[in-house]
């Protein structure tokens, strides 16, 4: 009697050993998972979105290009205080330029060139200047560097690229898709 | 007594194990409707975190859990519910095999194109029984040239200011990236100029992927399947 009592005692504690480091495996792989994947805090935005460049209170609607490292915007009369021929040196001077929208309106801009970017495409190598914008889309700000462009021939004046893109969105191409008339 | 000491403790930590369930479970759904509507201000907590979220290896050691409640079964973290309901999340660069002769290569995932498009070399267009058909070479990543005739799809107008027009045939080709099987079409050009010999428009991802420009590559290269 008292063998066979000492035996399941010995059995059982055999067994909550067994399921306490079960658990504690279980448990930390659940925690691991937890932290790891994370809930994902990204949020979605579509192909095109409209989104409001707050120095120029300009809306613009955009595309959302994945394949584009940085944004760019419609920009023309890009005047820089006392130019020099080589782009790279007229960085931290100060430039006024006009910025259009889709729409064709216009506001006039006068800020700081903070880079002079070296943009090779498929038409060769281009140098094109940074300006830092705020770019508001549903209430929320990001400060990003710019390129400016002439973008007259493209329906898009703002294509946004990579740089806005990271760290806070993800895009799925299938929302918004009427937004583009 | 040591025993029941032990068998207390068991109890214990089942009981904060059941707890530990339940908060999951609640955890699980939240970010799910915080995708839907990315109304919600706010800038994330978790950045560089997700780097390497593995959720593939992340799920397997949980499988010899033996809880007798079974697990919240958390909704695969590869997956997002927004638009449709099984969107795979793809990086910003991932490999492609191209079928029939799994070639695999390195893609852009590019919003901004419409079409997708391939780097071809001597692309020639022919008729074959009053139908368009193409035969041009795909290189491989050891540089090798892989033969391929199929049929013209469509022809593609491409203007771009400062260049000649250009035209280049679309074909469908088979490709498999990670778990996503497609025949989808392709723009043949010659993009010896550019890093990545694929690029992957929206035509591909369609229903199908959320892109995530923070990540590159998560997808397996083996393309699931040889």
């Amino acid at each position: 009697m008292k063998k066979t009592n000492s035996q399941h005692n010995t059995n059982s504690q055999h067994n909550a050993a067994g399921i306490l480091l079960y658990l504690l495996l279980g448990f930390s792989c659940l925690i691991l998972q937890g932290c790891v994947t994370g809930p994902p805090t990204k949020i979605t935005v579509g192909a095109t979105e409209t989104i409001h460049i707050v120095e120029a209170d300009l809306d613009f609607l955009t595309r959302i290009d994945t394949g584009a490292r940085t944004t760019s915007v419609h920009a023309l009369d890009i005047k820089i205080d006392n130019p020099s021929t080589d782009k790279k040196d007229n960085v931290g001077k100060k430039i006024s330029l006009t910025l259009i929208n889709e729409k064709g309106e216009k506001k006039h801009l006068e800020t700081t060139i903070v880079k002079a970017l070296q943009v090779r495409n498929a038409q060769g190598v281009e140098v094109r200047y940074m300006i830092p914008l705020t770019l508001r889309w549903r209430g929320i700000d990001k400060v990003i560097n710019v390129n400016l462009r002439d973008r007259s021939a493209m329906t898009y004046k703002l294509l946004i690229g990579r740089d806005w893109l990271s760290q806070d969105f993800v895009v799925d191409i299938d929302i918004n898709k009427g937004s583009r008339k | 007594m040591e025993t029941n000491y032990k068998i207390f403790l068991l109890l214990i930590i089942l009981s904060f194990g059941l707890g530990a369930c339940a908060g999951q479970r609640e955890e699980i759904p939240a970010p799910a409707v915080q995708v839907k509507e990315p109304v919600k201000k706010s800038v994330p907590e978790k950045t560089v975190t997700e780097a390497k979220p593995a959720p593939e290896k992340a799920e397997k050691p949980v499988t010899p859990t033996p809880m007798p409640k079974p697990e919240p079964k958390p909704t695969p973290p590869t997956t997002v519910k927004s638009a449709g309901d099984k969107l795979v999340i793809i990086g910003e660069t991932e490999y492609v095999t191209i079928k029939p002769n799994n070639i695999r290569l390195k893609a852009r995932i590019d919003t901004g194109a419409t079409t997708s498009s391939i780097h071809a070399l001597n692309i020639v267009r022919y008729e074959r029984d009053g139908k368009r058909w193409v035969r041009f070479n795909l290189v491989s990543p050891t540089g090798a040239k892989v033969k391929m005739e199929l049929p013209v799809q469509r022809i593609i107008k491409v203007k771009r200011h400062g260049t000649d027009e250009q035209s280049r045939p679309v074909v469908n080709l088979a490709v498999v990236m990670g778990k996503i099987k497609k025949t989808t079409p392709f723009s043949l050009v010659d993009r010896s100029n550019f890093k990545f010999p694929v690029l992957i428009g929206r035509t591909f991802l369609a229903n199908t992927a959320i892109v995530d420009v923070n990540r590159s590559y998560i997808l397996s290269p083996l393309g699931g399947e040889k």
